[in-house]
């Protein structure tokens, strides 16, 4: 399928070795718009949406961000914010977050990460990442995960 | 369809598939080439012939004219603006959240998306003309702790760098692993700026990080390293009595270089040197700062471990940096601050700073 030409400059940034090392797509041969569309799908079938998900996400992380690199818990949920220098940009050019990792231990010991990155990726594109890309999450798993946050 | 049939739909398809092929390749050849270009640089004050077709960023350091980038060229740092009064087309969707209103009166511009295609009158501050570029030798590398690292490359024979304590180059990686293209990423200088035949770097290493992933995976002492700099405007003002530094992991490179800078010039100020860490194997250049702050009664090293293990026997302030300057600095009367460290980091001292009575003229810190 041709790549409408206002989309030639994200599918470039999403590459990986362009803004991150393994880049956004991991193995996926999908365009990121199917990609979008489908998970998309899948969390309409769920009941829930993106923003919804990457609110919840934004209110797990601000409960770390303040104490970077000690646990924090909150309704079973232990929350670990790290931070590093600098910060990156978004493949769809509109935002450069910090560059902030959460590692949150669900209350079934179930384990998930995120980057503030993600979390924008989500809530402003609804793009969760292609699949096997490093940061990828399954938006069943993501919704499962946060049903008590 | 008997198979030579089919062989012989394939064989048309593939030819007509590989003259299109040409078709487009010529095609691009013709279109994409702007012949030769004339840049026009500060109202004549320079004016460059190049080839069109590349980006202004990428044209310029042909020219070696090194304009500010901290992302690489990819449209996400906001550094490289440029002024281009005539030539440069029109705003791209891609500059758009990096160019204010005001700027957009200035005609500024994102140099590494604008592209050189025809003529162009162009504003670059002069001091820009002074930024070179370098083909060092790493010479050493040490683990200064379990994910920082620092580096010492040294320059060409002959050659030497002119740099403001506290300010960055840039360091651009070769393809490594799966990582086929060049990319260029600004770190803060930690050696002294008297020395100016080396250059020192303290690279932190960032999970998916390409440019941090290089250094600690793939780079080795003896190889060379291609570094442009000296840029930005973090260094000494000292306007004021004392000097409040603060920094947290990597964020220690450009302070360091400052505290020698202000020692080494036998300058008056009063120096604290706030530095946050998690626990002690965070911890580094503490021998050193301990030594300064014994051979030089104005400057004191404030230490601050977030979360002490019992077997670190820690005996410094406990607790974040930010808890360690609410309780120790009064207020901003007669002193500036300097930060190096991560967004949320900064956030947070700046707000207190300014509680403080700090202010925007009195604080400063690399936005990039």
């Amino acid at each position: 399928m041709k790549e409408n030409p206002r989309n030639i400059p994200v599918v470039e940034s999403l590459r990986a070795g362009i803004l991150s090392r393994d880049g956004f797509m991991g193995e996926d041969t999908r365009p990121f718009t199917d990609i979008i569309l489908d998970d998309a799908a899948a969390l309409a079938a769920l009941g829930t949406n993106a923003v919804e998900l990457a609110q919840k996400m934004t209110n797990l992380t601000k409960l770390g961000q303040d104490t970077p690199g000690i646990t924090v818990t909150h309704k079973g949920y232990a929350i670990t914010v790290e931070e590093y220098m600098g910060k990156i940009g978004c493949p769809f050019r509109d935002h450069r977050a910090p560059k902030r990792n959460t590692t949150v231990v669900g209350p079934k010991g179930q384990e998930m990460s995120w980057t503030d990155l993600n979390v924008h990726l989500i809530r402003a594109h609804g793009f969760f990442q292609g699949q096997g890309a490093p940061y990828r999450l399954e938006p069943n798993e993501l919704v499962e995960f946060l049903k008590d946050a | 369809m008997d198979f030579s049939a089919i062989l012989k739909t394939v064989s048309i398809l593939v030819a007509v598939s590989a003259g299109l092929s040409v078709v487009i390749s010529i095609a691009e050849k013709v279109l994409n080439n702007y012949g030769t270009v004339e840049l026009d640089i500060n109202n004549g004050k320079k004016k460059l012939s190049v080839t069109g077709g590349s980006t202004l960023l990428s044209t310029l350091a042909q020219e070696k004219i090194f304009i500010p980038s901290a992302c690489g060229g990819k449209a996400t740092c906001g550094l490289c603006k440029v002024s281009i009064l005539e030539g440069a087309g029109p705003l791209l969707l891609t500059e758009e959240p990096y160019i204010s209103l005001e700027e957009r009166k200035q005609n500024m511009r994102l140099s590494c998306q604008v592209k050189v295609k025809s003529n162009m009158k162009l504003l670059i501050p002069e001091d820009l003309f002074n930024i070179r570029e370098f083909i060092t030798e790493l010479v050493e590398v040490e683990d200064m702790t379990y994910d920082i690292k620092r580096l010492r490359m040294k320059l060409p024979e002959g050659m030497t760098i002119d740099f403001k304590a506290g300010q960055f180059v840039q360091f651009y990686t070769k393809p490594y692993g799966k990582q086929k293209e060049e990319v260029f990423r600004a770190y803060s200088i930690s050696s002294k700026a008297s020395e100016k035949d080396h250059i020192e770097l303290l690279i932190r290493l960032v999970p998916n990080g390409i440019a941090t992933t290089y250094v600690h995976t793939a780079l080795k002492v003896g190889d060379q390293v291609r570094l442009s700099g000296p840029y930005g405007d973090f260094y000494l003002r000292g306007n004021c009595e004392e000097l409040i530094m603060i920094a947290g992991g990597s964020g220690l490179a450009p302070i360091r270089s400052l505290v020698y800078d202000v020692i080494e010039k036998g300058l008056p100020h009063k120096m604290r040197f706030f530095f946050g860490a998690n626990t002690m194997r965070d911890l580094y250049y503490m021998d050193e700062f301990a030594q300064i702050e014994k051979d030089y009664p104005q400057f004191k090293f404030i230490p601050c471990l977030a979360r002490p293990e019992p077997s670190d026997n820690w005996q410094g302030v406990t607790g974040f940096v930010t808890v360690a300057l609410q309780e120790q600095v009064d207020s901003g009367e007669g002193k500036e601050a300097y930060l190096c460290g991560s967004p949320g980091m900064l956030d947070a001292c700046i707000k207190i700073l300014k509680e403080k009575g700090f202010t925007d003229e009195t604080i400063f810190y690399d936005k990039f």
